[in-house]
């Protein structure tokens, strides 16, 4: 627990972050002192973990109030994604064009797993029931083919709001290119009296494909009550606790908007939490000094490992996530989920093959080393007979970590195999290893890089412990270990800046898109952008704006885009020749090939606006671990090393630890295998690297099975 | 599972490492298949994921195949066709041919295109990266060389024996040019070979690396023990099916040349130690159209034991997908036969051919594991796609929908709408794309009401999709047609779905447009295409009333049918239960008990009258040239319809038999009949 009396000087920021289990905060004083906090979720209540955790934060530290009443404070929560994916929402029904009554039901047509006979799509977020079609109908060029039928869409709304419809969403074909239509339909609404909200696909993110864009608004209506009562509450709540700056809430884009805009659109911060960590990790290697940097995150935690990509500096954002069962079109933060974490069950398939997840013990009971009861083997039992681990710690302020029931665990497997639970334990991590190193060159290949480029940011509970041997089958020679592991998220969130994205269709050849219209879009997605950041600003303090703008281009014939990001002069000028080669240099950086003779489509704009904020800087913290320095046996790769276990404020800028070697600290383990070394960053990051001439593989496969 | 055995096979650390390398060679699989997936050229990989990637071993066994992406009904095909088609490979060599008939059954159609890459390590060769497209356009009579109308394979485009593209990197441009020269769409084309190209090399790349790491030896015994592994599992799942012999018999309605259905008929024996043979012995000669499945004699092809494959991946967790699975099921394939067509028999849309088969073999599993498998699907697919040009203009062509029939209802829950097992991998294309790419303006793409094959657990419906022409020299291909008359078929008392169908309209004039493969649509015109539903699986009085209702209340299933099929009453869309079970009482008083399998109308009508006949011209044909046996069959069923209408028995059917065996010639005296 952080020390008691330190007082916080103006400015100072407030982080959170809401998950299924705990919810974490970190209070970042003006002076850079950082105070982690962790108090268990309230899932029927959702918030009040928030106000205990401010509460917590203002009794353990005392905080003045002048200075509590300029902190800012940046929430990031689960609350949108779990009600979406426990279909808690809004009853929400669907107004379309004639004919398209079934987009819901058909979705994208495949079935998630095409070779099971039991797969089946994902039950629809609207029933049938509860979509109604209405005449009219708007081109692809956005010309009106057919007048919307007004009485139709009288009709529909009536009869939603008879069926106990919540909110209507209206979702016309080509209302990205023309609103008119779905505009009416709202307006008709309004002046015929029908107490019905509306949500229109064209307000919430105006890009093609009918099906993903419905469901957006679908998602965003289903949510919109909860976030809207969430948001209040907790709003008013905090304001009588002093906290006077206007809330903000974390998005899926890594950044934060107001929380009285987000009310508005849920939508873009349904997945703010795995975002707002790896905006985190962004930080973490700029507070260590590395600018600009090319990264990898992995964060390992209790059911999931989640990966992620920074580019120079930036987290990539990616138009192509799921949430639950649904696909979002609005950039998120890319993250790349494998079910391999903590809590992943080691298991036997039947030809005596050990098999690590995706099934998850979850947090109750745990895995087996919690002492529950529980014999079901889990990874992190794997981990505690390995020795990577250690009898009695503590994880997370959980149950101390048991032995024996690990053990035990882990021989209900060994015995089939007539291995020990050591050897089960070390197959266990192998495997678990190998499939987090698949997924991340997987991952990083899809953005057209190599690891050996990357260096790595490892964090959640177990992320710093199998970092390094992850690092070692994909080449990666360099990781980061950010100061506070366990709370990346709340952190992030408390240092995001205020971000948003725009969006506006072209889709057209290159070669007819004509530069006057080029000029327009621009002008239409800049002024947009001005208005937006205007209305940010107000109480949060943004103190500079920048845009930057990106299109998503492809060679005919192609079914995907390449996201190109576009210098702004090449717009107000429409010069063609200098996007068409800025998409064939991008083709080329992520397939390795272009064919410039083809022709090329720009599908869309998008504008990604950047307002700064005041950001804490953060000082070199200490943990107050207090492990003595010890010796145990360790299992790694087949093979039993001795390992030295020491508590992470041991290691400092001078001394490098040496791996062998397990740093422990409060929220996390960081394992150091033979080869590598630790040392401490000035931002009191953990840098962990290749000790000189160990950068070549350092064992065969061959050895390792001896 | 047996303790015993797991001891057996799990002595080492074999048990971690084949595990830790199927995850690599997974990870090196579904990279390649990104690269081709995004950044190929052509509209079948982009709109229909007609493309696949996978490792494989020199000697043509695939080992690692992605399954999130690409087709998964061609994993397993044997390729050593590819890998022994040269003996001096070299690093950077590309292997290309689209020819079933030189690659005895490995590549099934001429547009698909397959690329080898040898990757070697330590200088000696290691294993294969291969890759297929279905490349849109390979020359031939019709916009994307495929007609169902075609008859021999040189109408389909222009053939490729194995060749090599590149050697040792450089590109064989000679080769190129022929290709690019006999095609309609060669820049595209060459887009998507750059693609599979970068796709091939990546993997090579990859290869290397592991071999790097770990070495050779411990990736050769991996590539050994995934395959090894999978089968295990694949024979502990077959071995569920007990020892007997199961028959099933399919349907084409018709061979889109005549009214003449084709007839294919299924064996399938189970060893009861986990070999299954599926014997094909008595289906239907080859025909005149495009639906013949050249599958070179192989005993093992994925296409001929797709049911199977689907079932052992539904029953088992998480195994490695590759051709263990292939080596546990042996295939017995007739010469000449539909399903094992000889050169020159056209062969473009014998992926209908593998569709049918797929329910074929779940009808035999439906006997021999009831309570296992679904019924019969719709298991249809009509890509449809819009060509057109303008002078002096590259033609274009744009796929719109896959239109597909519902699934089948399945023993523990419904069927699914609008795709199927054989194809679920198919992404629909969406209508703003569509219409910002070609210009048409589609009217719905919907559900059909009342398509499903009703059951305790219904079929899945089938979906409408109305696209209306707005270009005055647009062609429409629509292939795959079938289950126009034939549908779905329902088991265990479940029904059978309704049919496709195809119409045109102009105006308020509408006209069939039937099975026919090209259409050239009036400018305005609104092409119909519909599929019908998936069988329903056990009686449909049984089904859960509650279940109906909602049916009923999202429209899908009207009143009627619900009172007069499912026997359930509605008052308010609520169900009366009362007089539900009144009404059930009272329908299952008046009919006959449902039998085991419903075929529908026309096909049971068809087997009703020529069945007899069916079995006895089967067991004829073979000692007729296999040349003449298809013509054979026609006279056969015309002499037949030329002297009633039958049922024909054996009295009737042996005299025509006879006399054509006098025409035509014959290997034996037609007495021993």
């Amino acid at each position: 627990m952080p020390a008691a009396g330190a007082l916080p000087d103006p400015r100072c920021a407030i982080g959170t972050d809401v998950g299924g289990t705990f919810t974490d905060l970190v209070f970042c004083t003006a002076s850079g002192e950082v105070h982690c906090f962790k108090v268990p979720s309230t899932p029927s209540q959702p918030g009040e973990s928030v106000l205990a955790g401010v509460d917590e934060i203002s009794s353990a530290l005392h905080p003045d109030a002048a200075a509590w009443r300029e902190a800012h404070h940046t929430h990031s929560s689960t609350v949108a994604t779990n009600a979406l994916i426990e279909r808690r929402g809004a009853r929400v029904g669907l107004i379309t064009t004639t004919g398209f009554r079934d987009l819901f039901e058909l979705q994208r047509l495949a079935i998630p797993h095409p070779m099971r006979f039991d797969s089946r799509r994902p039950l629809p977020l609207v029933p049938r029931e509860l979509v109604r079609e209405v005449r009219g109908r708007i081109g692809a060029d956005g010309a009106e083919v057919e007048k919307l039928h007004e009485q139709d869409v009288i009709d529909a709304a009536r009869a939603l709001a008879a069926a106990g419809v919540e909110i209507a969403v209206v979702t016309f074909i080509h209302s990205y290119r023309n609103p008119a239509h779905e505009q009416l339909a709202r307006t008709l609404l309004r002046r015929h009296g029908i107490d019905l909200r509306v949500e229109l696909s064209s307000d919430i993110w105006p890009q093609a494909r009918e099906y993903e864009r419905a469901v957006l608004t679908a998602i965003n209506a289903s949510v919109r009550p909860i976030v809207e009562a969430y948001i209040g509450r907790l709003n008013d709540r905090l304001e009588v606790r002093g906290l006077a700056v206007p809330a903000r809430v974390a998005r899926s884009n890594g950044g934060a908007e107001l929380a009285r805009t987000i009310r508005d659109r849920p939508v873009v911060a349904l997945l703010s939490g795995p975002a707002a960590g790896v905006a985190g990790a962004a930080d973490a290697a700029e507070d260590a000094g590395w600018e600009k940097a090319d990264l990898m995150t992995l964060d390992v935690g209790g059911t999931s490992a989640d990966i992620g990509v920074i580019r120079a500096g930036a987290p990539v954002l990616s138009s192509e996530e799921q949430v639950g069962d649904f696909p979002v079109l609005i950039p998120t933060v890319a993250v790349s989920s494998i079910g391999a974490g903590g809590g992943s069950i080691l298991w036997l398939d039947t030809t005596g093959s050990l098999k690590v997840g995706p099934r998850s013990v979850g947090a109750d009971p745990g895995p087996a080393c919690y002492g529950s009861g529980s014999m079901v083997p889990a990874l992190t039992d794997a981990f505690l007979v390995a020795g990577l681990l250690t009898p009695g710690q503590r994880l997370g302020g959980k149950l101390a970590l048991q032995l024996a029931p690990a053990r035990q665990a882990l021989a209900t497997i060994g015995e089939r195999l007539n291995w020990t639970a050591e050897q089960v334990a070390d197959g266990a991590i192998r495997i678990a290893t190998a499939m987090m190193a698949a997924e991340a060159t997987r991952v990083l290949a899809r953005r057209g890089v190599d690891a050996p480029r990357f260096r790595m940011v490892a964090f959640g509970g177990a992320g710093p412990l199998l970092a390094a041997l992850i690092a070692e089958e994909i080449a990666i020679d360099t990781i980061l270990i950010p100061p506070f592991p366990g709370a990346l998220s709340a952190l992030g969130a408390a240092r995001a800046n205020i971000e948003g994205d725009l969006v506006r269709p072209l889709y057209a050849r290159l070669h007819v898109v004509t530069a006057a219209g080029l000029a327009d879009s621009y002008r239409a997605l800049r002024d947009a952008a001005a208005a937006w950041i205007a209305a940010q600003s107000t109480g949060s303090g943004v103190e500079t704006t920048d845009v930057t703008y990106v299109a998503e281009m492809r060679y005919e014939g192609q079914g995907y885009d390449v996201a190109v990001a576009l210098d702004e002069d090449w717009l107000v000028t429409g010069d063609r020749e200098r996007i068409a080669a800025a998409f064939h240099e991008a083709h080329r950086a992520v397939y390795g090939h272009a064919t410039e003779a083809n022709e090329v489509w720009l599908k869309e704009l998008r504008a990604h606006i950047t307002g700064t904020v005041p950001r804490p800087r953060l000082r070199a913290a200490r943990d107050n671990d207090d492990t003595p320095r010890s010796k145990r046996p360790v299992r790694l790769g087949a093979r039993v090393i001795e390992a030295t276990v020491l508590g992470r404020n041991v290691v400092t800028k001078d001394a490098a630890v040496l791996g062998p070697a397990i740093l422990n600290q409060m929220d996390t383990t960081t394992l150091i295998p033979p080869g590598w070394q630790a040392r401490l960053a000035p931002s009191g990051a953990l840098i962990l690297s290749r000790t000189e001439g160990a950068s070549a593989p350092d064992r065969t496969e061959a050895e390792a099975r001896r | 599972m047996t303790q015993t055995a797991i001891t057996q096979t799990a002595t080492s650390q074999d048990a971690v490492s084949t595990e830790i390398f199927a995850n690599l060679f997974k990870a090196v699989v579904d990279e390649m298949a990104w690269i081709l997936l995004r950044s190929s050229h052509t509209t079948f990989v982009k709109e229909t994921q007609d493309f696949a990637v996978a490792l494989v071993t020199t000697e043509g066994e695939t080992f690692a195949y992605p399954y999130g992406a690409g087709a998964t009904p061609i994993m397993g095909v044997p390729m050593h066709a590819g890998t022994k088609a040269v003996t001096d490979w070299a690093p950077g060599d590309v292997l290309m041919t689209n020819d079933p008939y030189t690659t005895g059954g490995m590549v099934m159609h001429l547009n698909d295109i397959y690329l080898f890459q040898p990757i070697f390590a330590d200088g000696a060769l290691l294993c294969f990266a291969w890759c297929f497209i279905h490349c849109t356009d390979v020359g031939g009579y019709a916009p994307g060389s495929i007609d169902m109308q075609n008859s021999e394979v040189f109408q389909e485009g222009l053939r490729l024996r194995p060749m090599r593209l590149y050697r040792a990197g450089v590109l064989n441009i000679e080769l190129w040019n022929i290709f690019a020269d006999n095609c309609r769409i060669p820049a595209l084309n060459w887009g998507d070979i750059t693609a599979c190209v970068s796709s091939l090399n990546k993997a090579a790349e990859r290869m290397q690396r592991l071999t790097q790491r770990y070495g050779r030896e411990a990736v050769t015994a991996a590539i050994t023990g995934t395959l090894d592994r999978t089968e295990q599992i694949t024979r502990e799942v077959l071995a569920r099916i007990p020892a007997g012999e199961y028959r099933f018999t399919e349907f084409f309605e018709d061979d889109y040349i005549s009214d003449l259905p084709v007839r294919i008929v299924l064996r399938l024996v189970s060893h009861g130690d986990g070999r299954v043979t599926l014997d094909y012995t008595g289906s239907d000669p080859q025909v005149r159209a495009a639906l013949n499945l050249p599958a070179g004699s192989m005993k093992h092809h994925p296409f001929l034991s797709l049911g199977l494959t689907n079932f052992v991946v539904t029953k088992s967790e998480s195994i490695h997908i590759n051709a263990g699975i292939q080596r546990c099921i042996e295939l017995v394939l007739p010469e000449a036969s539909i399903v094992n067509a000889r050169f020159p028999a056209a062969c473009g849309m014998r992926f209908t051919t593998a569709m049918r088969v797929h329910d074929l073999v779940v009808g035999a599993l439906t006997k021999a594991l009831p309570g296992e498998v679904p019924a019969g699907g719709g298991n249809t697919l009509v890509v449809s796609y819009i060509s057109t040009s303008e002078l002096g203009e590259t033609g274009r062509v744009v796929v719109a929908n896959p239109v597909v029939g519902g699934s089948a209802g399945g023993p523990d829950r419904d069927g699914i709408s609008g795709t199927d097992f054989s194809v679920a991998f198919l992404r629909n294309v969406p209508v703003e794309v569509l219409e910002s790419e070609v210009p048409v303006l589609v009217h719905r793409y919907a559900l059909v009401p009342d398509s499903e094959g009703a059951g305790r657990f219904r079929g899945g419906f089938g979906v409408a999709y109305d696209v209306a022409i707005q270009h005055p020299s647009a062609v429409v291909v629509m292939r795959g047609k079938d289950r126009f008359r034939f549908g779905s078929w329902g088991a265990f008392g479940g029904g059978s779905g309704a049919v496709n169908g195809n119409v045109g309209q102009r105006g308020d004039v509408v006209h069939d447009i039937g099975k026919r493969t090209v259409y050239r649509p009036e400018m305005g015109e609104v092409i119909r295409l519909w599929s019908g539903g998936g069988g329903g699986y056990g009686d449909p009085m049984q089904r859960d009333p509650a279940l109906v209702a909602r049916d009923v209340a999202d429209d899908l299933v009207s009143p009627g049918r619900a009172y007069d099929i499912y026997g359930v009453v509605l008052r308010d869309g609520a169900v009366d239960a009362a007089a539900t079970v009144r009404q059930r009482n009272d329908l299952t008083a008046k009919r006959t008990p449902p039998a085991a399998y419903d075929f529908g109308p026309a096909r049971s009508d068809w087997e009703r009258i020529h069945g007899t006949a069916a079995e006895l011209i089967a067991d004829w044909l073979p000692y007729l040239p296999a040349g003449v046996r298809r013509y054979a069959q026609g006279r056969v069923y015309r002499h037949l319809h030329e002297m009633g209408p039958g049922p024909y028995d054996a009295a009737t059917v042996r005299p025509v038999l006879q006399r054509l065996e006098t025409e035509l010639g014959s290997s034996r005296q037609v007495a021993s009949v």
